[in-house]
């Protein structure tokens, strides 16, 4: 039973990123290519931060 | 059973969430453009693949351990890909009051080499065992919205060729 409620969990997070993903499709559309990068580079910022916070909220030190 | 079909199942929404929209209105698009949607789509792809690992993490579906080894890859690639966006943003440049993104011949050369080290940094992260297929399905079929991604932007590292973007310019 949990079994079945992890993975309906999945599907649904899965599910949820798709609807992102195409939310987002929609938006780089509208962006010129110099706004795109600058975009990519705000999220790789933005990724940065991500990695640390799971890195620490895992008990492991950055490398 | 259950679980090989809520893989193909998953793997199934992977391929529309990334495969689909990278394939619209491409055809008529600049390789520049392609390279700016591309390179967005890595970095965004890259975000849901560290939001992903720690999904499974938390429904215990890998350990800690093995989700701060794949973070730490994920993690060296976005560095990576980060290089890639500054060399091509330096060749973003004010004309008439509007800031574009034009590839000189040296640019070229230039995006190239850094589209060549992303696409290293992003293999050597997919190739890894933690992330490897065999050793983890779960992971993997997450890593797959990165490869597809890593994928596009070499396509596009074939068309950008000086004579193209220069008939582009045109």
């Amino acid at each position: 039973m949990n079994k079945t409620i992890e993975l309906l969990n999945t599907i649904l997070f899965l599910t949820a990123l798709f609807a992102e993903e195409m939310a987002k499709e929609r938006a780089r559309t509208g962006l010129t290519d110099a706004e795109l990068l600058d975009d990519a580079k705000l999220q790789v910022q933005a990724n940065e931060v991500l990695a640390l916070s799971l890195l620490t909220k895992y008990n492991t030190p950055p490398e | 059973m259950k679980k090989t079909i809520t893989i193909l199942l998953m793997t199934v929404i992977l391929f529309l969430a990334t495969g689909a929209p990278s394939c619209t209105h491409e055809q008529a698009e600049s390789v520049q453009r392609k390279f700016a949607l591309n390179t967005n789509r890595v970095a965004s792809g890259t975000n849901d693949a560290l939001r992903g690992v720690d999904q499974l993490v938390t429904q215990k579906l890998i350990t800690a351990e093995q989700g701060s080894k794949a973070v730490q890859l994920i993690r060296r690639a976005n560095a990576v890909n980060g290089i890639l966006i500054d060399t091509a943003s330096s060749y973003i440049s004010v004309v008439d009051g509007k800031r574009v993104f034009v590839l000189t011949n040296e640019g070229v050369v230039n995006v190239s080499l850094a589209i060549d080290n992303a696409v290293k940094a992003f293999n050597l992260a997919l190739n890894d065992p933690v992330i490897n297929q065999k050793a983890n399905p779960e992971l993997s079929l997450l890593a797959r919205t990165l490869a597809l991604a890593v994928k596009a932007l070499l396509d596009v590292k074939k068309q950008l060729r000086p004579n193209v973007l220069t008939k582009e310019l045109k």
